[in-house]
């Protein structure tokens, strides 16, 4: 039970929003890359626990979103290094227009009548 | 789709998961101390790993994405499950036997009802098939005959119900002799019109059926299976071949395939019936059969014929009956035996009973074992199982059990239905398959889950309403909280007794009955006595004389075979059935033959000198035939008692003249009544479960001179018999048939084998059902013991007497018996008006049966009281104590 509380006090569906978001813009990436520019743009989503980027990259990879590939980094590291598929930018880009709706929606709300 | 494809490889390439997901965690772990440090923080690694999180969750996390999290946990819970059975290996077993039990009988037995009652018959659309017996109107016992020849060439022609038609007969068991193929052989050849495969939609596995064409040409024939592949050596080329059966040359058109089979089973070739089977017209020769046209129904058929038979019959001895209209399959379970179908009902609902038994038994045993494990479940609630997977968690440890019991019990059903097929010891439906099949595979697995419900469901349940800290305060001693207390266990303890003694009662009735027939006096000696039959081929024996001598060298060699004592030549050897025939008898000087003893076929029975003598029939009065009566001499007849009572109640019936007359009065010669024997026991076609005594008219063999007869031979050595008799037969003549020789004793047998199977596979099931709930009720008992035993200690310790003890724990576990049995004897009054069918000699409410049943039952009931019984007795008050 408490797995899961914590697994859901991680709101899933940003953090694969920012790891395809980071993949699009950066490219090929190993996890510790990723999680860097992810704390650059948005600090607080990864702060709690570095380590759940871990789960939502095998998430991506389970639906087919990313692409992972052992590869060596400059200073000649083993690491694994992920890739946004083209089915994983539809899905950005899907994403992207439903948060878009939400927000404009909320927004809405928000306006005084 | 795609994930669950990825999950699906994963399963395979999980430990290559595993070191990839450590080896990048660890990567990650490492330059973000790197990067630390080079930033100047101190104790780098540690905040490294602080900022990661915990590594092994997250490994768990990562895995469920790839894994089906129901099924993981299913898989632990199995694994545990599989644990805490092994632990308990001797409660593990007990109900694991049990269900395999419950679960294999009836799997068992449904294999043989689904075959016999559910499967529909092997033939296309089967479900418009009927068959049309005639019933009789006004007289009792004479509900399905043969129709006429005559009503089924009506309906072919004038019928609009069916889309095809077809007559077959097995009247007057019809055979034919076959010559030119080693000695001459008798052979079961079914007449049936030109339709008759078409009607059934059958085609043959070699060559083809008949045709109405072949009912105008030549002799054809058409071959079972089982003759061609065993009596002819599976020729294939055998179609187009000719078979000399009684003299005449047939042309084999056809042989059928191994799946097809008609009544009766042991068919061996069909002969068209018309031209090579000359139908008695207006008697009773007719089994019509018909395919019934898409949309007509069976009662708008029965309307119509019965219509055009009133306009057939306007008066007349067939004015007094009506056809009837009847599903193919019914008639053909009627036809296997008349208590097929009601001994598959009773033999099921017996064996639901038993699993019944043994779902409770398994029931009561969780539940014990869960008042045991009352501090695990307390702990592993506390710890934060939630009541759904605790509920999961008992439930899967039944669904083991039941597994482990539903591919154990299907075994067990396997070798039951191998044994009933290999010793078959009732005849069932002609085709009926009898065999583990997928549908029973799935009945069985279907049982097993039912079963695994019905006994977990309330187990799983009590465990997820477990108190977590009251047991945890009582360190998990006492009665399972809000759980089936001692008394609610009783309640199912008593329904399973009840249930046992029912069926301890339904056997108990059904072995009487087949004790008292198999024991009735059949007015005969049936030890030692052995018989064959032959039919004596035309033309060579066309003339009585010719057949007379051939009876009388048969005999004379017969007499001489090693060993044999005494042979008798008869029409027919008993016990025949008593199958209402259409014979009345007259007596002279008097007026018409009283109508109620018109029918009746026993009346005829021809047989050679020496019959009573050898067969040991009493002769009440006069004389045995004799050698001298002959054509040439007076016609004589030997009666039976019944026949004297019947006609003659207050007469002496020597020298009185009688005559059998025909309903087409034929003239038959008067006959002068010379002794009167014993009466014969016969069974009954109708009504399976009796021996009647019929009249009998006895007539001296070398005055009627059958050409068919059966031989009866006593002898003290059995052992070659066949051979030596066989040899006589073809040695006086190769070109008189020869048939197996077979002990009288095998045909009683076969009147007595279902009251003898039923009562077999009641009782087998009544004494497991005994077995399990006395095993339910000591399992009961102990626990109760188990936890009173500090009450006990304490009256002890206040003076109570161990006999005091032991009076407790008997009135305990004697609740249970006493219940079930009062439930029992009033459940019995329903059940067995269901069994009275079935019943021999006795009243559903014999008191002799149900008084050894209640012997028995509180027997085995004290037998499982006593254990526990003595052990709460033994008590030491001061251990009892001091453990509180």
């Amino acid at each position: 039970m408490s797995r899961r509380d914590q697994h859901d006090a991680i709101p899933q569906g940003t953090l694969d929003m920012l790891i395809l978001q980071t993949l699009v813009a950066h490219g090929r990436r190993h996890g510790f890359e990723i999680a860097n520019f992810i704390e650059q743009r948005s600090g607080d989503v990864l702060v709690v626990e570095e380590g759940s980027l871990y789960p939502a990259l095998q998430r991506l990879l389970l639906q087919g979103w990313i692409e992972g590939e052992w590869s060596r980094t400059q200073d000649n590291r083993r690491a694994r290094y992920y890739r946004v598929t083209r089915a994983g930018r539809k899905q950005l880009d899907a994403e992207i227009e439903r948060y878009q709706r939400v927000a404009a929606a909320i927004g809405k709300i928000l306006q005084p009548a | 789709m795609r994930a669950f494809l990825g999950k699906l490889v994963f399963f395979f390439r999980r430990r290559r998961f595993e070191d990839d997901l450590g080896e990048e965690m660890r990567l990650h772990q490492q330059l973000r101390a790197e990067q630390l440090e080079a930033r100047g923080i101190a104790e780098a690694p540690s905040t490294a790993r602080r900022r990661f999180g915990n590594p092994a969750a997250l490994r768990d996390l990562s895995r469920d994405v790839w894994t089906w999290r129901w099924l993981e946990d299913f898989a632990i819970d199995l694994r545990f499950a599989t644990r805490i059975l092994k632990k308990k290996l001797g409660f593990s077993t007990v109900a694991a036997v049990t269900l395999a039990l419950g679960i294999g009988s009836t799997t068992a037995v449904f294999s043989i009802v689904n075959a016999v009652l559910l499967r529909s018959l092997p033939y296309r659309d089967p479900d418009r098939l009927v068959a049309i017996w005639d019933r009789a109107l006004r007289e009792k016992g004479m509900e399905k005959v043969f129709a006429p020849y005559t009503d089924y060439e009506e309906w072919q022609r004038n019928a609009r119900s069916f889309e095809k038609i077809t007559a077959a007969t097995w009247a007057f068991s019809p055979s034919r002799i076959l010559a030119g193929r080693g000695p001459a052989k008798q052979l079961l050849a079914i007449p049936a019109t030109g339709s008759f495969f078409e009607t059934l939609g059958a085609r043959a596995a070699l060559g083809r059926t008949f045709t109405p064409d072949d009912e105008r040409r030549g002799c054809a024939v058409v071959l079972s299976h089982g003759w061609w592949a065993n009596g002819l050596g599976a020729d294939a080329g055998i179609v187009g071949k000719s078979l000399t059966l009684d003299q005449r040359e047939c042309t084999v058109v056809g042989v059928m395939p191994a799946n097809f089979s008609f009544y009766p089973a042991a068919t061996q070739l069909w002969i068209l019936l018309g031209p090579d089977f000359e139908p008695p017209r207006g008697q009773a020769t007719a089994g019509i059969f018909a395919r019934l046209k898409p949309g007509v129904t069976r009662a708008q058929a029965q309307a119509e014929i019965a219509a055009l038979h009133r306009a057939a019959h306007p008066s007349g001895f067939w004015h007094d009956f009506e056809p009837a209209v009847y599903d193919l399959h019914g008639e053909f379970t009627f036809l296997a035996s008349r208590t097929l179908r009601i001994t598959l009902i009773v033999t099921f609902a017996a064996v639901l009973l038993v699993l019944l038994i043994a779902a409770l038994n398994v029931a009561s045993l969780l539940v014990a074992r869960l008042a045991e494990r009352q501090r695990e479940l307390a702990v592993r609630a506390a710890l934060g199982s939630g009541q759904g997977r605790l509920v999961r968690q008992v439930l899967t440890e039944s669904l083991l059990l039941s597994a482990i019991g539903a591919a154990v019990g299907i075994g067990l059903a396997y070798a039951a239905l191998r044994y009933f097929r290999h010793a078959s010891p009732i005849q069932l439906t002609v085709g009926a398959d009898v065999g583990i099949h997928l549908p029973i595979l799935l009945f069985a697995i279907g049982v097993a889950l039912a079963t695994a419900l019905l006994f977990g469901l309330l187990p799983a349940i009590k465990a997820g309403r477990i108190d977590v800290i009251d047991r945890l305060k009582t360190g998990g001693r006492g009665p399972v909280a809000g759980a089936l207390r001692p008394s609610a266990r009783s309640v199912l303890i008593s329904v399973e007794m009840g249930v046992s003694f029912l069926l301890l009662i339904g056997a108990g009735l059904l072995l009487r009955s087949a004790l008292r027939m198999g024991t009735e006096p059949l007015g005969f000696n049936s030890t030692n006595l052995y018989q064959t039959r032959t039919s004596l081929p035309m033309p060579g024996y066309r003339e009585p004389e010719r057949r007379i001598q051939f009876y009388k060298s048969l005999l004379d060699r017969l007499n001489r075979v090693n060993g044999v004592s005494g042979s008798a030549i008869t029409s027919r050897i008993p016990p025949y059935p008593s199958d209402g025939g259409l014979d009345a008898l007259e007596i002279q000087e008097r007026s018409a033959p009283p109508d109620q003893h018109g029918h009746d076929v026993g009346l005829n029975n021809s047989v050679s000198p020496r019959f009573f003598e050898i067969l040991r029939i009493p002769l009440i009065e006069g004389r045995e035939f004799l050698m001298s009566d002959t054509a040439s001499s007076l016609p004589v007849a030997i009666v039976n008692e019944a026949l004297v009572r019947d006609y003659f109640p207050n007469e002496n019936p020597l020298g009185k003249q009688v005559r059998i007359s025909r309903p087409r009065n034929q003239e038959m010669p008067w006959l002068t009544i010379i002794g009167v024997a014993g009466d014969l026991k016969h069974p009954e076609l109708m009504n399976e479960m009796t021996w009647i005594a019929t009249p009998v008219l006895y007539r001296p063999l070398y005055q009627t001179a059958p050409q068919r007869i059966e031989i009866a031979i006593r002898t003290s050595s059995p052992r070659a018999l066949e051979h030596e008799v066989q040899e006589q037969i073809s040695g006086l003549d190769s070109s008189v048939p020869i048939n197996g020789v077979q002990p009288v004793e095998t045909a009683i047998s076969e009147v007595l084998a279902y009251p003898r199977f039923r009562a077999a596979v009641l009782g087998f099931f009544a004494l497991t059902a005994l077995l399990l709930s006395a095993v339910g009720l000591n399992g009961v008992l102990s626990q109760i013991v188990a936890q009173r035993r500090s009450e006990f200690g304490i009256r002890k310790a206040i003076g109570a007497q161990p006999r005091d003890v032991l009076w407790l724990v008997l009135r305990q576990g004697g609740a249970p018996i006493v219940l079930g049995m009062s439930g029992g004897i009033l459940c019995t009054f329903a059940f067995s008006r269901l069994l009275s069918s079935l019943l021999y000699g006795i009243k559903p409410a014999d008191i002799r049966v149900l008084l050894s049943v209640a012997m028995l039952f509180v027997a085995m009931g004290l037998a499982a009281i006593a254990l526990p019984a003595y052990r709460a007795s033994r008590i030491d008050p001061l251990a009892a104590l001091r453990d509180e």
